[in-house]
């Protein structure tokens, strides 16, 4: 039975896969309408992958659709952190939008962080964090049955290591993990809004944003949702104006 | 006053102080005035020159000025080009007393240096000593009365509010005949902003009054719209009027020399004396109220009267980058020309130019009427539907005592996106700075080739394949590790038995080898020997037989803490066990000898090893 289902899911997965090669073809032929329907279509079915994203943002893109090529390669990225041809066309789409927020300077040590947690994919960091488990315990094994000192005395500082490894490891596909699964990053796709300072159409009218323009989503309330831009500030915007990824 | 005959002589100081190469800066003006005459004082500067720094008149009243003046002249003569620069600073001034006085020298600044001009005698001389004029012209000796011709200042309001108009009509009242009439001084309407509204074709309309039982005529002379500026009791200076009054003369005598008066005189049976007259109309004060601060709006800014407030857009359904017009207005009566329209809040990204203000106004006795407009050019940068909300305009209506608010009206923009905006196209993003050209060609990368998919939301972890994992590899470890700990232990206990059975086994061999002994049979006898002899360590210690060597046995027993002289001696056994075997000698006796020492060390050994 659960056989049955395995092959079956494969069986749709390989189906999803010939489609996608057959929307790259489109692509390449310029009929970028076609493909979007297609990648979209792979999309919808629950199938998912960076170069997926990045090709439907593609795809947008030619069609000068800025907004969704900017929120697919978001998409894209969120998967693939560190790929530089996702980051390279995002920042080309970016350069293409009306709003050009000057991003506050992160500190130096969640940059550090950050850019060590992109180096993988959340499942690299999980599969990583198995493999140093492994080790790991391969190396208490060995320094509870080591013979001599020496031996014992270095199993005992490898593991120390080794746990150190494990845990950021850990932190690190968790945390990848949570940004996976919580949607609270979204792109304005209306050409222009103005962002409030409360949940209501009478606040006070705090800035502008534009079609393109990425927003942090804070809070909600009321089919209004608080969001806070690159450069940090913040206000209230209707939620049907963002796509959330 | 025989002035009028007097020869003005103006006087071009010809020792112009040539203070730098083609640079003069002098004075000029008249040398002989006369009290209470009004004459101009000119600095003249060939040149260009900056900082100009008027001297203190001490002994004249300043009327005017300084008011500068320049010209330039671009002279070619024979080929040659020379510029010719004229700059010069006039003053008004008043001779007020008799004597000689020097006009003092002006300073100016020419190329970074100051240079000062030249100095002017002048003369002032008393009235009496005017000099003859013409005779039918002359000035008789001020007959006129006062009576006879008044100026009256008319103010249309006793109070108003800041910005209101307010109508000041100057009007002359005479019963004798009166020409050349001119202005002799002009108030400042300090506090006010003014406008002459005087409505003469060239001619003075004259009425005639009957006041304090006399019959005047009275003609208007100026008309002024004052709108005061500031809050308080303002005076408004006099005004003051020169004009010349012809006079019946009563005295013939005292003009009896005078062929012209006796020639009129006895053709017209009365002779005149032409007089001149210097009249003034009295100061007036008038209260100038502060606008109301209650109510007031947030749109006011400035405007009081009558007004109304208009706009008109030309279009509002356009594409982006189109370009739309939209016409602010306001008219009626009031301050039109001092009012802001206020700027109306267009949608951001609607780009809004400075707007284009036109102003047209009618002047006449009632005040100033007209319309002001405000017209905007705005382009719309993006698409979508945008409203232009209502624009308020305030303003203080002074018979009504309030403030009244206005509101334009409201347009709903739709904007459709400019089909020729693209990146491509017009490259509108990249058009700021130089490096735009090389931008152009810039393209996003091509699409990645097709790979797997995963299900969109599976990760791995914290998946229960994940904890299957962790749990599967920490089972592992646990059972390995026990599993180890027992195997281990049993070879522990393998270890101890050996350890206790090894004193019986070395002792059975050591018995054997007695055995041999004693039949003399040399062979058996080391070999038994030296078996019980490395059995022993080899189970004392728990060392395989086949790693057994001198050197681990030595090294093992000082790690167990024997004893360096009996693990000497145990060394020194296994070793003369090894010689004695093919030691010359008598080999009964070496055997026993031995025994004895083999029996001696284990013996030792015992009681160390545990």
């Amino acid at each position: 039975m659960v056989l049955m289902a395995v092959t079956l899911g494969l069986k749709a997965q390989a189906v999803y896969e010939q489609e996608f090669a057959k929307a790259n073809f489109y692509y390449s032929e310029n009929r970028f309408d076609t493909a979007v329907v297609i990648y979209e279509g792979i999309l919808n079915a629950g199938y998912v992958s960076a170069p997926l994203l990045y090709n439907n943002g593609n795809a947008y893109f030619k069609m000068r659709n800025y907004p969704m090529a900017i929120l697919n390669y978001e998409k894209a990225l969120k998967l693939d952190p560190d790929n530089q041809e996702i980051k390279y066309n995002l920042d080309i789409a970016n350069s293409l939008i009306t709003d050009k927020i000057e991003p506050i300077p992160e500190f130096f040590m969640s940059r550090w962080w950050k850019n060590i947690g992109n180096k993988l994919s959340a499942d690299a960091w999980a599969t990583f964090s198995l493999i140093v488990l492994a080790i790991l315990l391969v190396a208490i094994f060995f320094y509870f049955t080591a013979r001599t000192k020496v031996l014992k005395k270095s199993m005992f500082f490898t593991g120390l290591i080794l746990i150190v490894i494990f845990v950021c490891s850990t932190v690190f596909a968790s945390q990848k993990r949570n940004y996976l699964s919580e949607h609270n990053e979204a792109i304005v796709i209306i050409p222009t809004i103005t962002v409030k300072s409360s949940p209501s159409s009478s606040g006070t009218d705090l800035f502008v944003l534009h079609e393109g323009t990425k927003v942090e989503i804070l809070d909600h309330s009321n089919d209004w949702d608080k969001i806070k831009i690159a450069d940090g500030s913040t206000g209230w915007m209707p939620s049907s104006i963002t796509i959330k990824y | 006053m025989r002035k009028i005959g007097f020869i003005v002589c103006f006087f071009m100081i010809a020792l112009a102080l040539r203070a730098q190469d083609g640079v003069s800066f002098k004075v000029i003006c008249n040398r002989q005035v006369v009290v209470g005459e009004q004459f101009q004082v000119t600095y003249e500067l060939d040149g260009d020159g900056s900082n100009f720094t008027a001297p203190n008149f001490n002994n004249f009243e300043k009327i005017g000025g300084p008011m500068s003046s320049s010209s330039s002249s671009i002279q070619i003569i024979n080929g040659s080009v020379s510029k010719v620069e004229k700059h010069s600073y006039s003053f008004y001034l008043r001779a007020i007393k008799e004597g000689k006085f020097t006009i003092p020298a002006a300073t100016i600044t020419v190329n970074n240096k100051k240079i000062k001009s030249t100095t002017m005698d002048i003369e002032v001389v008393s009235d009496t000593r005017s000099v003859s004029g013409g005779g039918n012209n002359s000035v008789g000796n001020a007959t006129a009365n006062s009576k006879d011709v008044f100026l009256e200042a008319v103010l249309n309001k006793k109070s108003a509010y800041i910005g209101e108009q307010i109508t000041l009509t100057y009007k002359i009242y005479y019963t004798l005949p009166i020409s050349q009439l001119s202005i002799s001084k002009a108030p400042s309407y300090s506090g006010f902003w003014t406008k002459d509204v005087t409505d003469n074709n060239g001619t003075i309309q004259q009425s005639s009054i009957i006041r304090d039982n006399k019959e005047y005529h009275v003609a208007t002379i100026q008309e002024m719209v004052l709108i005061p500026q500031k809050a308080g009791n303002l005076t408004i200076d006099p005004l003051g009027i020169s004009c010349v009054a012809q006079v019946k003369n009563e005295n013939r005598q005292s003009h009896a020399y005078d062929p012209f008066d006796n020639f009129f005189g006895d053709i017209m049976g009365t002779s005149y004396t032409n007089v001149k007259k210097d009249i003034k109309s009295q100061p007036i004060e008038i209260e100038i109220k502060a606008l109301p601060t209650k109510d007031k709006p947030d749109s006011f800014m400035g405007a009081v009267g009558q007004f109304t407030f208009t706009s008109n857009i030309d279009k509002t359904e356009m594409k982006s980058n189109d370009a739309f017009t939209v016409i602010y207005t306001v008219s009626g009566k009031g301050n039109i020309e001092l009012l802001d329209i206020p700027r109306p809040v267009f949608p951001p990204d609607f780009e809004a130019y400075d707007p284009k203000i036109t102003t047209n106004t009618k002047n006449n006795s009632y005040g100033i009427s007209g319309t002001k407009k405000a017209e905007y050019v705005v382009i719309p940068r993006v698409a979508g539907d945008f409203e232009i909300k209502p624009t308020e305009f305030s303003y203080f209506d002074p018979a009504k005592g309030r403030y009244v608010t206005l509101k334009s009206d409201s347009y709903s923009m739709h904007i459709d996106r400019s089909t020729n905006k693209g990146y491509t196209v017009t490259g509108d993003e990249y058009t700021e700075g130089p490096e735009s050209v090389t931008r152009i060609g810039k393209d996003i990368h091509h699409i990645m080739p097709a790979g797997r998919l995963g299900k969109d939301g599976s990760l791995l972890f914290a998946s229960p394949l994940y904890f299957i994992i962790v749990a599967l590899m920490i089972i592992i470890f646990a059972i390995t590790l026990v599993s180890y700990r027992k195997i281990n232990k049993f070879n522990q206990n393998q270890v101890l038995v050996r350890n206790k059975k090894a004193t019986k086994v070395a002792k059975k061999r050591l018995q054997n080898a007695y055995n041999y002994l004693k039949t003399k049979d040399q062979n058996h006898f080391y070999e038994e020997f030296s078996q019980a002899l490395w059995g022993y360590i080899s189970d004392k210690l728990n060392i395989a037989r086949s790693q057994l060597s001198m050197d681990t046995v030595k090294e093992m027993m000082t790690n167990k803490n024997v004893p360096e002289d009996i693990v000497n001696q145990f060394i020194e056994l296994l070793n003369s066990c090894e010689f004695a075997r093919f030691a010359p000698g008598d080999p009964g006796k070496k055997m026993e000898e031995l025994y004895g020492k083999g029996v001696e060390v284990i013996s030792k050994a015992e009681k160390n090893l545990h």
